[in-house]
């Protein structure tokens, strides 16, 4: 068994009376792992917490087997690139780059031809000397990436990688991230868009109010999610009509209304519902106003998981030492 | 290969070299260097016009802009924000996340500060020697000694200055200038003007000692109240506080987590 | 039964025009102004302040120096426009440069920095507006800090006036400390929130402010000192504000220079301190 890379134990971090995250547990190896969550479920708290920026509030988190906490030989072999926008926009992108690798021990010479090196792989050759100022939004993401990856680093912390960058340069990102993955460097990538992720690994961990939701293969989680009851929301003129029309098919779970000129379906096949909705008020002459899904989002679909994870929760009753009963595959 | 570990010295230097590449590129030295020109264009005006003995023009100079503007608002220009400018754009990510201790990155800023800081201040005190000193010393030979003192002693109190504003700035990263306002307003100044001992707390008093002045000259009453301090021991203090102060910013940085703590 | 739209439904209330925006950024500017603490203590401070010049008059006004050569009444000797005057200088030199300070020297830095144009600009804010709401606060709160504890000093000397007549000339002092109020409240904030537009480093237009403060006063101490000349003070802010104080006080004013060439320099850096404010906004352009 590979030695883990990462590890966090009973992992808590509290922003005075906000929780950033909450008993998180996990192990993590070499390979690309994608941690997904929602706007503040904690992955920046989480990714900061790994790269020795800021100290656990209780439990503990280990790189390489040591807390990276004002640890230099820990951060010798990290590399971050954070989700601020922050440059020191004065500077040319080979001189940000290089001055940042020269933290890392290396000479001004080596320190050059590895910023150099680092930026021609995210296709800055022909801009990094000018002025990072002067840059577009999805050059300076590259800049970042560049001087995360510049002195090779086994641990990578990517926080939102993709963000502001264009299909091309995404391709090219991806394919770099994937490439460090494969030659054995842990690479932990945050996004809260799953196909972004998808792209990348299979390997996800699921993030939701700080707390680790579901862990494991990324089809297992879809399958999950497929499990999950979509409702469906149609605003019409006579909605009990159309539930009179509706009770009868297969897959409606179930039907309320929740106002006036609304009902809610409950399904597990959002397909069928989307095509034959439509055609059943058609048939009745009922002038459906809107058709949508209020768990459409990521969030919805996370917090379908949460509840799976107290209903196992109730059910297994683990003893509190037990391992954590994530969605692994 | 992944990074290597740098040794304290090598990653201070990183951040000297990193710190003195923005200074050449940012306005700071240039307005510092205004700053220094105005106080030597102005003595050069005086010593066209005639009529004014250099040792006066010269000590009055010394007393104070260079004293109370040049030889505290330099130092303050160049340390007092070196940290909390780089909380502020959050490029302390960046720096943070190397495997640099926290103190090197803190002694690499402070020395880059200092030295451009003490060169900036040295140069408008020669510039000023020179420019009253220009017609020779009148009846007296041109004190050279004093241009020695002068210089050390406004070395020392660029590298006195220095610390204690980079440890300002490191104690309330928000407002940096608050504490050295308060500093210079409450203690710095008037504590320069209150009888016999209690004027030693003031740095600026030890300055005046090194530089081989007494204090408020030119009025009676506060001469007098002049404690008797040697020259060395003033030195060694303005030296002692700037190790003390630069020690006190280096412990502070080393444990906090800064904005990132904010969630 | 009836039927609710539940669709969008454009706004039909009345809008307020759009240069109500003036006193929406004045209002947000003031208290964006009072927020840090040193701008709070400075209030406070200046709130004991106006306890502390009436209770120093008040005991100036009835202390009786005994001597070898005799009792000397110091009340008699007591001139309240002098009194009234000198308030006005350390005022300024204290808390009225603290608030430019906290609140001046770094406004429009800070919003460079933090990319607040974009949402200024992006509403039917005018550049105008937007300075306007920028020196307000810092000559709202500088106001309050010299006109305030002028004002209670004044009532004091009003009611232990010792006559109806010397009542009357000592409440004639409310004009001039209104007029020296203002006068250095507008100057203090226009050039310290013009100062805050050369640069995006807050640190450096704090210290351009303070060298723009103290530089020139001390250039023109040692000039005074050394050719007793005074016509450098004009160059320096406190320096004329000075002058101007005491001619609009009726005081001797010390040197060679004149209340009228104060008014004019002040005027001037007024407003070149506005055309290069206004030059700095119209410039910007803004980059998310």
């Amino acid at each position: 068994m590979t030695a883990p890379m990462i590890r966090a134990e009973r992992l808590g971090k509290w922003y005075g009376p906000v929780i950033g995250v909450n008993d998180l547990s996990l192990t993590l190896g070499p390979g690309v792992h994608g941690l997904l969550g929602p706007n503040g479920s904690g992955k920046t708290t989480f990714l900061r917490l790994v790269a020795g920026q800021l100290r656990p509030s209780t439990g503990k988190v280990e790189v390489l087997g040591a807390s990276p906490w004002n640890r230099p030989e820990v951060l010798a072999r990290i590399g971050l690139c954070p989700e601020v926008d922050a440059f020191w926009e004065e500077l040319t992108g080979v001189e940000l780059v290089q001055a940042l690798v020269r933290f890392s021990g290396f000479d001004e010479r080596e320190a050059r031809e590895r910023a150099v090196r680092a930026l021609e792989l995210f296709e800055l050759a022909d801009v990094m000397n000018r002025p990072v100022g002067t840059y577009s939004r999805g050059m300076k993401q590259r800049t970042k990436l560049a001087q995360a990856f510049a002195h090779d680093p086994e641990v990578l912390i990517l926080d939102e990688p993709l963000a502001g960058t264009d299909p091309l340069t995404r391709t090219a990102i991806v394919g770099a991230i994937r490439s460090r993955g494969e030659k054995g460097a842990c690479v932990l990538v945050s996004s809260h868009v799953l196909h972004e992720v998808e792209s990348m690994t299979e390997n996800v961990l699921l993030l939701l109010k700080g707390q680790l939701v579901a862990e494991g293969n990324m089809y297992r989680i879809r399958e999950l999610i497929d499990e999950h009851p979509h409702r469906v929301l149609v605003e019409c003129e006579r909605p009990r009509d159309l539930c009179r029309a509706l009770v009868d098919a297969p897959w409606v779970l179930s039907l309320r209304f929740p106002a006036e000129h609304e009902l809610e379906i409950e399904t597990r096949a959002p397909d069928a519902c989307y095509t034959e909705v439509p055609e059943r008020a058609l048939a009745l002459g009922i002038k459906i106003r809107r058709l949508t899904s209020p768990d459409a989002s990521l969030e919805a679909v996370f917090r379908y998981l949460v509840e799976v994870k107290h209903k196992r929760e109730r059910v297994e009753a683990p003893a509190p030492s037990a391992p954590r009963p994530e969605a692994r595959a | 290969m992944s990074g290597r570990l740098p040794s304290f010295g090598e990653a201070s230097r990183a951040a000297l070299s990193l710190t003195l590449l923005r200074m050449r590129r940012g306005r700071a030295v240039w307005f510092a260097a205004a700053v220094g020109g105005l106080v030597v264009l102005m003595t050069l005006a005086i010593r066209l016009g005639g009529g004014v003995a250099p040792r006066v023009l010269w000590d009055a100079v010394v007393a104070w802009p260079l004293r109370y503007v040049v030889g505290v608002l330099v130092p303050f220009l160049f340390c007092a924000t070196a940290l909390s400018e780089e909380v502020e754009a959050r490029t302390i990510t960046y720096l943070f996340s190397r495997p640099a201790p926290r103190s090197a990155l803190l002694v690499g800023k402070y020395a880059a500060g200092t030295a451009i800081g003490g060169l900036v201040v040295c140069a408008s005190v020669l510039c000023v020697f020179l420019v009253a000193f220009s017609a020779g010393g009148g009846d007296d030979p041109v004190p050279w000694g004093e241009l020695g003192r002068a210089l050390g002693g406004f070395a020392l109190s660029t590298a006195c200055y220095g610390a204690m504003f980079l440890f300002f700035g490191v104690l309330l990263v928000d407002a940096p200038y608050l504490l050295c306002l308060l500093y210079v307003g409450l203690v710095e100044i008037p504590l320069s003007l209150l009888p016999s001992v209690v004027r030693v707390v003031s740095m600026s008093f030890h300055l005046t000692n090194v530089l081989g002045k007494a204090p408020h000259e030119q009025n009676p009453v506060l001469a007098t109240w002049n404690p008797d301090v040697p020259v060395v021991a003033s030195a060694c203090v303005l030296g002692v506080m700037a190790l003390l102060f630069l020690a006190g910013a280096l412990s502070m940085a080393s444990g906090s987590e800064y904005r990132f703590g904010k969630a | 039964m009836p039927i609710h739209d539940l669709g969008y439904k454009p706004y039909a209330g009345t809008r307020r025009p759009p240069s109500a925006n003036l006193w929406t950024l004045a209002r947000q500017g003031l208290r964006r102004a009072i927020a840090p603490f040193i701008v709070k203590a400075s209030l406070i401070a200046a709130g004991f302040a106006v306890v502390i010049y009436p209770i120093v008059f008040l005991v100036a006004s009835f202390a009786k120096v005994t001597t070898s050569r005799g009792t000397r009444d110091l009340g008699a000797a007591l001139s309240p426009e002098g009194f009234v005057r000198g308030i006005f200088d350390w005022q300024l030199w204290l808390f009225v440069f603290v608030i430019t300070i906290a609140a001046g020297a770094g406004a429009v830095a800070d919003d460079v920095r933090h990319r607040a144009f974009q949402f200024y600009f992006a509403k039917p804010v005018t550049r105008e507006q937007y300075m306007f709401g920028r020196i307000y606060p810092v000559a709202f709160l500088s106001f309050l800090l010299t006109f305030g504890p002028a004002l209670a000093l004044i009532a004091l000397a009003v009611f232990v006036a010792p006559d109806k007549a010397e009542a009357s000339t000592r409440a004639g002092l409310i004009f001039p400390s209104l007029m020296f109020s203002l006068a250095i409240s507008c100057v203090m904030a226009v050039v310290s929130v013009a100062v805050s537009s050369l640069s995006r480093s807050k640190g450096l237009t704090m210290s351009m402010w303070v060298a723009i403060f103290f530089l020139p006063h001390m250039v023109a101490v040692v000039v005074r000192l050394v050719t007793k000349s005074s016509w450098l003070y004009l160059v320096s802010l406190p320096g004329s504000l000075g002058i101007l104080g005491d001619a609009i006080f009726k005081r001797a004013i010390e040197g060679n220079v004149g209340g009228w060439h104060a008014l004019a320099t002040l005027l001037a850096v007024m407003v070149g301190s506005l055309l290069v404010l206004r030059k700095k906004l119209l410039d910007v352009e803004i980059i998310g």
